[in-house]
């Protein structure tokens, strides 16, 4: 993947130097113009930890000017996202608390849209801005895993193997979705489609790449994972419905059956075994399990908003 | 069980915003000496499904062979899974039914 199209004065600049090399003087790069500069300009600098750019040196991973801006820019969306929580409830009980929140949560649904009205087009659209994320599904959590107690660790790994088709590349669920959006006329390639990504899908990943990656944030990591599992299930039924009556290609619907069955599994163990686990053990860390949680339900919501109005469905 | 202390050493009290300190000390590392960490082969979620671990074949109610293919599996319980024997998570839809319905 090259690093995307500048789409402000701050990505313009941060981009500039990461394709040069010369960082030298990002300490007096310009603010962002607006949320969308900021959040790609964070993400371009994420994605330095994942796969990275062709046109990027990887020695610039843990270029001290480039984490600098990302430090700031991370702080920012941080205290964006915490400023947009609700009060998490009450630590009792909180397994049964966590899937209360998580019903009790009413938001706008994209796959009840897709299994009833949505076009092929809409759905098309829908898979490329899907494709920013999963196409390294499950990689934000595998972050945290040496951060955790060996009891915890070892909960995330029996969930992330599944995510990862349980050592057969085959079933690895970002391959999956390759093998569907081949199958659909799509470009499978990590990153075609980051150009058009808008800034819901991009404030979601970086959001989970923030959690994942900052050590401290490590139960929001793990509140979003369970948050992300527990709203799951149903809408992937539904997507697979709406892929079915447009006529989409098998693999593309088995995608999304597969995450019924799966996530079905992973949102009891992100849950107990997870969740539960690590604040049996860091009781101190429950508000932040409903952060990631909140995170989790928010950004889907506020991409769901963007689509639903753009399509005026 | 023994030589397991939660909660000690951490001063930084819930939702305290990313403050220096929150959450730093990370993981108390005398918590991974207690020696047997409970690994049950069968749990029971309250309200939801069965989980099995390990590789299982699951005779459902017309005697059709599933054979398990997770390292955990998710068997339903409320008996209105739409992929039998597997939880589809339907039982959240019948609990928030029945909420609203006594609400």
């Amino acid at each position: 993947m090259l690093i995307p199209n500048a789409r402000g004065a701050l990505s313009e600049t941060v981009f500039a130097a990461m394709r040069s090399g010369d960082t030298a003087h990002l300490g007096e790069a310009p603010p962002s113009d607006t949320a969308e500069d900021a959040q790609l300009t964070l993400w371009a600098l994420y994605e330095q930890h994942y796969r990275g750019f062709e046109d990027v040196a990887g020695e610039l991973e843990w270029d001290p000017q480039l984490i600098a801006v990302r430090r700031g820019l991370e702080r920012e969306f941080e205290a964006t996202l915490r400023s947009r929580m609700p009060e998490a409830p009450d630590p009792e009980g909180f397994e049964e608390a966590f899937f209360a929140f998580v019903a009790d949560h009413d938001g706008p649904s994209l796959a009840a849209h897709v299994k009833r009205k949505a076009t092929e087009e809409q759905v098309h659209e829908l898979l490329r801005h899907r494709t920013i994320y999963h196409l390294k599904e499950a990689d934000h959590t595998t972050w945290v895993i040496p951060r955790l107690s060996d009891r915890v660790k070892a909960a995330v790994m029996e969930l992330q193997f599944d995510e990862y088709g349980n050592g057969d590349p085959n079933r690895l669920h970002a391959h999956l979705f390759v093998r569907g959006l081949q199958d659909s006329g799509l470009d499978a390639t990590y990153g075609a489609y980051i150009d058009e990504a808008p800034l819901e899908t991009l404030e979601e990943n970086n959001a989970m790449s923030l959690f994942g990656l900052n050590r401290r944030l490590r139960a929001a990591s793990l509140g979003f994972l369970a948050a992300f599992e527990a709203t799951s299930s149903s809408p992937s039924r539904k997507m697979a419905q709406g892929l079915h009556r447009l006529g989409f290609p098998e693999s593309m619907i088995e995608y999304y059956t597969e995450h019924v069955e799966a996530d079905a599994v992973h949102e009891q163990l992100a849950v107990r075994t997870i969740c539960g686990a690590l604040l049996a053990e860091e009781p101190e860390l429950h508000d932040d399990v409903y952060l990631g949680a909140f995170s989790a339900m928010d950004l889907a919501d506020r991409y769901a908003e963007r689509m639903l109005a753009l399509w005026a469905a | 069980m023994g030589g397991v202390s939660h909660g000690q050493g951490h001063d930084a009290g819930p939702g305290t915003g990313g403050a220096p300190g929150a959450s730093g000390a990370g993981p108390d590392l005398d918590r991974d000496l207690d020696r047997d960490l409970d690994h049950p082969d069968v749990i029971l979620c309250p309200g939801g499904p069965m989980l099995l671990r390990g590789d299982h074949v699951v005779h459902d109610e017309d005697g059709t062979e599933h054979r398990t293919t997770r390292p955990v599996s998710a068997v339903c319980r409320c008996g209105s899974s739409a992929i039998k024997p597997w939880c589809d998570g339907t039982h959240k839809i019948l609990q928030a039914r029945e909420r609203r319905r006594q609400d």
